[in-house]
């Protein structure tokens, strides 16, 4: 049974969440060079590839760690 | 009057104005944001890198507007090459990172509008020429942003112990556990299998109208609220699912209120399967807004 906190918890920035919102949000002002709507498509392509790979850099990690999944295998 | 022609090139710009050169390299101007010192500002100078960590992160003004500038190698950002790099993933999180950085420096004393990812200028001139030219719209940006901060909160629910609180605690259930209670194991089973059912789906509408009605408590609290998209859990990366996703724009005065309105949510809910988490003081990266200009 996972143990929960009896209050709301204050977490540093998760990586995903700046990436996210550095990426995606911001107001446009024409400069001389501003992203176009294709090239922040091109932006979000890269964070979606981004959020993957840290997701699958993770399970790589565990697969490293676990090879066999024996450890999840005795806990459970 | 800003608007311009994106497909031009930076070089094409660049030949048309006074060229920025240091040491033969040609650079273009980085900007993260338009600010404002506050009022109570600590008066100390920025001092952080820029997106290109070789130059320092500085302001130009024009009247009380600021524009949050660096430096960076033209060559970095010329389309063609930002189209690859931005393909690039190490190069796309280490600028998205500085990126942000270079905002949060602002927070404590700045009060900012923050610009879209790669937003470049030829030249400091251009720059100053369009604080000039949008310097109404841009101060009633940070007009409405000013002695406000934004937060973010999000509700996660282990939906399976919000299912075991329904069927063993839920008022909606209690005629049914009752009549369960009076009757043996096995002349009970049916009426076991329904409320297992019954308990799934008060679960499922649980969920729902507790983050919509989180959403509003904290939403009477601030000056602008909005409900993004909930992240998936390959992006949250938590084994249960998140129902609410919201931004605020919290009045500084008023976030001791806020935080107490969320301490408690989390509390009359922890027991259904709720967890709250507050995140920030971010950047208003939810809440600028310029008007549109002609």
């Amino acid at each position: 049974m996972p143990t929960h906190s009896p209050d709301w918890e204050s977490h540093e920035l998760t990586i995903l969440d700046v990436l996210d919102r550095a990426l995606n949000k911001g107001i446009v002002i024409w400069g001389d060079l501003t992203l176009s709507v294709a090239d922040v498509d091109l932006v979000y392509v890269g964070l979606k590839a981004l959020l993957c790979s840290v997701d699958t850099a993770e399970r790589m990690r565990a697969a490293a760690l676990d090879p066999l999944g024996w450890e999840s295998k005795i806990e459970g | 009057m800003i608007a311009r022609n994106v497909s031009q090139s930076l070089v094409d710009v660049l030949d048309t104005v006074s060229e920025a050169a240091v040491g033969g390299q040609e650079l273009a101007y980085y900007i993260y944001a338009i600010a404002r010192r506050k009022a109570m500002s600590s008066g100390l100078p920025l001092d952080i890198a820029g997106i290109d960590p070789q130059s320092r992160v500085y302001t130009l003004a024009f009247g009380n507007l600021l524009a949050v500038v660096s430096t960076v190698p033209l060559a970095e950002f010329e389309l063609d090459v930002l189209k690859e790099n931005l393909a690039d993933h190490m190069w796309l999180r280490a600028r998205a990172l500085s990126h942000q950085a270079v905002l949060a420096e602002l927070l404590a004393d700045y009060t900012a509008v923050p610009l879209k990812f790669c937003t470049l200028y030829v030249s400091e001139e251009r720059i100053l020429n369009m604080l000039e030219a949008d310097c109404e719209s841009l101060g009633s940006a940070l007009d409405r942003l000013a002695g406000a901060t934004e937060w973010g909160v999000k509700i996660f629910c282990d939906r399976q112990r919000l299912v075991e609180w329904a069927s063993k605690s839920s008022d909606a259930l209690e005629p049914l556990r009752t009549r369960i209670s009076k009757m043996s194991a096995g002349a009970s089973y049916m009426l076991r299998k329904k409320i297992a059912l019954e308990a799934e789906q008060l679960a499922e509408s649980l969920e729902h109208s507790y983050a919509q009605a989180a959403h509003v408590r904290l939403s009477k609290l601030v000056r602008a609220a909005v409900s993004q998209p909930a992240q998936s859990p390959d992006v949250h990366g938590q084994s249960v699912q998140m129902v609410l996703n919201g931004a605020y724009l919290v009045d500084d005065r008023h976030l001791l209120g806020f935080e107490a309105e969320l301490a408690e949510l989390q509390a009359a809910y922890t027991e259904l399967g709720f967890r709250c988490e507050l995140t920030g003081p971010w950047p208003s990266y939810s809440f600028a807004v310029i008007e549109a200009s002609e």
